[in-house]
């Protein structure tokens, strides 16, 4: 999708996720390296601008800098004085308007309390806002506000709950913007909690219509379905879909880093590929819905890396291994030993000879020994069934 | 800034006229450029303004012509400030004009594109939009000629939109083209195809100049190319470089390059020396053809090695180009497969080392090649580099023994699960 026109289709970034962005990248770590004093006067702007009372006093809370008294008093004050008037707003449509105008004025209000960080509250206000609308496109919309609700405080039960609900009314009949919107939405969870399987279909599904910038601009949309794509998929889908993929491919000439990433892997350029893993480790860190998977990733595609050189290899000098990816004999023998033993590469390592012997898992033996084993079973079952008939 | 009266300043504009025609330059810019810094005195005004006109137009071209790039820079600027004496029709044609030239001349003095943005600004405070539109157009080409691919395409996107809406097809053609362009340097086939679409559809509604025709089809070549389809390609090429040469544009070498390309990527290398020595070709003769000669000399003895070498002889030649690149690697690598199976095909099991002797490659090159086959199954095999052999495997056909007997196996049972609860059923 050109550029310019996927702005305009997003919906409003309300609650603006890259708040939640900002408060965790002022938790991470110092070795992470980002610039905590920019950020924080980001977040800062960002609260005074939307009345944002209790986010902030967590925020203080997570962060540890201290709370201005006034600055908390005066966003109260204004959240109060807003309400009031919203309040006003429902009462006076109650009384005079119709069914459509109550539901605006309610939804006004669910909505600035979304905006204003007062979960409960926003929760409540949405389900009361949800009874009173009709028509299947407002009903998503709704659910879509919850959903990110729950993304923003990463409530993975508010989360469930609504992806489900979602997805029934695209059953009942949702328009094709709402489905692809909600198949981002359930491809940025499901990388969240490490499902990236799942993830890298939902991404890939629809990568042609991208239209969420609420959630993510479209560089970032690209760069974790490459992540999830690289470590669930095997090489021939990695071709087709990144290598082949023309969208993808134009995201990748401004974006070096994971274009030597994407590369590096798949042209078997392995002294380069553990390079990028280290600018890998840096994203992830800094990045909320990754940071807590990084350790996982990062030894999924070491496995990968491995598997993939000892694939065309029935026995492969230490040296020539530790030569290829640019790293000490010791550190080859560590990793390698970590990884037999663990049952994720099937291959021994010969240190008298200095060499690596890979075992094929021959498939017709495992082939033979199912047969035999499924036969077994099902004899067993027959037997069964015998003895019940003849009685 | 000395005030110039009328009739002197049209004595002056006709020396300096009489000055260009006996090569003296340097007096001639001089005279000139004191015209044009000259401030307008009330009485014969028209005349004067008349005068300076003349005088920014001749300044411009001889500038132009002799490659002053800063001066015609400053005297785009020094216009641009002294508008206000003339009509706002003038006005846009001047800067057009001054802007045209200085673009032409090629000069990379750094400062197009700051220039350019300069004049597009001024135009919009002018509220010129037609100027303000073939600026942005130039900016585009501008950026893809320096392959700052993204900007030109931030740029193209709202300016087809007005383009579109307005209904100027003649510049619409020129923008879309240079949007497939840039989407085709960014890999992004899919989009250059269809930007090059609208393109011909457009250009089928208006009579379409032979350069920007030939344009069109040197593209269309290209993205035929990039999808393999080498004899489309040839064909539109062709087209493309009897339209240059009817104009006598240089871009017609670039076309017979890509042709004698074409040749060599269809497999029929000995082409090439009968195109080159076509009546249209034998005018173009030089480096670049020679290149190409040489290469498809190299493809036709079927020795990678011997292609390897002449890339790298005239490797800069090669690089200068990125389609040329691109496909010279493409086929390399396929030359290189076809090489290293042929040798392989009589053994089961063969040292590495003496593939690499037959093949006349280094044997870590080998090596590695060979491992990429296998991964990517072109090759049925495996290495043992502890013995530093190539064991080669017999095809043998997927035995479907025991995947049926497992399906039959797994049938049954769903058999026995129906009679169980059939069973049940049973009193």
């Amino acid at each position: 999708m050109p550029m310019e026109s996927v702005d305009e289709e997003g919906l409003p970034k309300n609650p603006d996720l890259q708040l939640v962005q900002w408060r965790f990248l002022l938790s991470a770590d110092d070795s992470v390296g980002v610039n905590k004093n920019a950020i924080w006067d980001q977040l800062l702007e960002a609260i005074k601008e939307n009345d944002m009372a209790p986010f902030y006093e967590s925020v203080c809370a997570e962060t540890g800098w201290t709370v201005d008294p006034d600055l908390l008093a005066q966003l109260k004050s204004a959240n109060e004085k807003k309400l009031v008037s919203l309040e006003e707003a429902i009462e006076d449509s109650e009384k005079n308007f119709g069914e459509t105008e109550q539901k605006e004025a309610l939804q006004a209000k669910a909505e600035y309390l979304c905006r204003a960080g007062h979960k409960e509250a926003a929760e409540s206000a949405f389900r009361a806002t949800f009874e009173k609308t009709v028509g299947l496109g407002y009903r998503m919309d709704l659910v879509f506000y919850l959903i990110r609700l729950g993304l923003f405080y990463m409530d993975h039960d508010l989360i469930t709950r609504n992806i489900q609900k979602a997805k029934l009314l695209v059953e009942e009949g949702g328009d094709w913007d709402r489905r692809n919107r909600l198949k981002t939405y359930e491809g940025l969870y499901a990388m969240s909690i490490r499902d990236f399987g799942r993830a890298a279909t939902c991404f890939f599904d629809t990568m042609a219509t991208f239209t969420s910038t609420e959630l993510m601009d479209y560089q970032t949309f690209v760069k974790y379905a490459c992540f999830c794509c690289l470590v669930a998929l095997d090489r021939s889908d990695v071709k087709s879909k990144i290598i082949e993929g023309a969208d993808i491919l134009e995201v990748l000439h401004g974006y070096p880093e994971l274009r030597e990433f994407v590369l590096s892997l798949y042209n078997c350029q392995y002294d380069k590929f553990f390079r990028t893993l280290i600018w890998l480790e840096q994203e992830f860190l800094k990045d909320r819905y990754l940071a807590a998977h990084t350790r996982y990733y990062i030894r999924q595609m070491r496995v990968k890396a491995y598997t993939q050189l000892l694939e065309s290899y029935r026995s492969l000098s230490l040296s020539h291994m530790a030569a290829t990816f640019g790293v000490s004999v010791q550190f080859i023998d560590r990793e390698l030993s970590q990884f037999i033993s663990a049952g994720r590469l099937h291959c021994k390592i010969d240190k008298v000879g200095g060499v690596v012997v890979t075992m094929r898992p021959d498939s017709k033996n495992f082939q033979y020994q199912s047969t035999i084993k499924q036969g077994d079973l099902l004899l067993n079952r027959v037997q069964k069934l015998s003895r019940v008939i003849h009685t | 800034m000395a005030s110039v009266a009328a009739s002197s300043a049209a004595a002056l504009l006709q020396r300096s006229e009489a000055l260009l025609d006996e090569k003296k330059i340097n007096e001639a810019v001089d005279i000139l450029n004191r015209l044009v810094d000259a401030e307008v005195e009330e009485e014969g005004r028209e005349e004067a303004v008349k005068i300076k006109e003349q005088a920014i137009l001749l300044l411009g071209k001889v500038l132009a012509k002799h490659s002053f790039a800063e001066e015609l820079g400053e005297l785009v600027v020094k216009t641009r400030n002294m508008i206000g004496n003339f009509s706002k029709a003038k006005a846009a044609k001047l800067i057009r004009d001054l802007v045209d030239r200085f673009l032409d001349m090629k000069s990379s003095t750094g400062r197009e594109v700051e220039l350019c943005q300069q004049c597009i600004d001024w135009a919009k405070t002018e509220n010129r939009v037609f100027l303000r539109q073939a600026l942005e157009a130039r900016l585009v080409a501008l950026y893809v000629d320096r392959d700052a691919d993204k900007q030109a395409l931030t740029i193209a996107g709202p300016l087809l939109k007005e383009l579109k809406k307005i209904d100027d097809k003649a510049l619409l053609v020129e923008v879309q083209l240079m949007e497939s362009k840039a989407y085709q340097k960014l890999d992004n086939i899919t989009r250059s195809r269809a930007a090059l679409t609208s393109a011909k559809t457009t250009a089928n509604g208006i009579y379409c100049p032979p350069r920007l025709q030939s344009a069109l089809d040197l593209q269309s070549g290209v993205l035929h190319a990039e999808e393999k389809d080498f004899k489309t390609a040839y064909s539109y090429f062709y087209e493309a470089f009897e339209g240059y040469d009817s104009v006598d544009s240089p871009m017609a070498i670039t076309a017979l390059k890509y042709m004698l390309l074409c040749k060599i990527m269809l497999g029929i290398p000995e082409d090439v020396q009968s195109v080159v020595s076509g009546k249209m070709a034998l005018k173009y003769s030089g480096i670049e053809l020679e290149v190409m000669q040489n290469i498809a000399k190299a493809c036709r003895s079927k020795s990678i090695s011997e292609l390897e070498r002449v890339v790298e002889e005239h490797r800069q030649h090669v690089s200068a180009d990125p389609i040329v690149k691109s496909h010279l690697e493409a086929l390399n690598s396929a030359l290189l497969e076809k090489n290293l199976l042929q040798i392989i095909e009589p053994y089961s099991k063969v040292e590495v080392q003496h593939v690499a002797r037959e093949i006349k490659l280094p044997q870590d090159e080998v090596e590695r090649k060979l491992s990429r086959l296998i991964l990517d199954k072109s090759l049925n095999g495996i290495l043992d580099q502890g013995q530093g052999v190539l064991i080669v495997y017999e095809n043998s056909g997927s035995d479907q023994t025991y995947s049926t007997g497992l399906e039959v196996i797994s049938r049954m049972g769903k058999v026995v699960d129906s009679l169980y609860s059939q069973t049940k059923q049973l009193p």
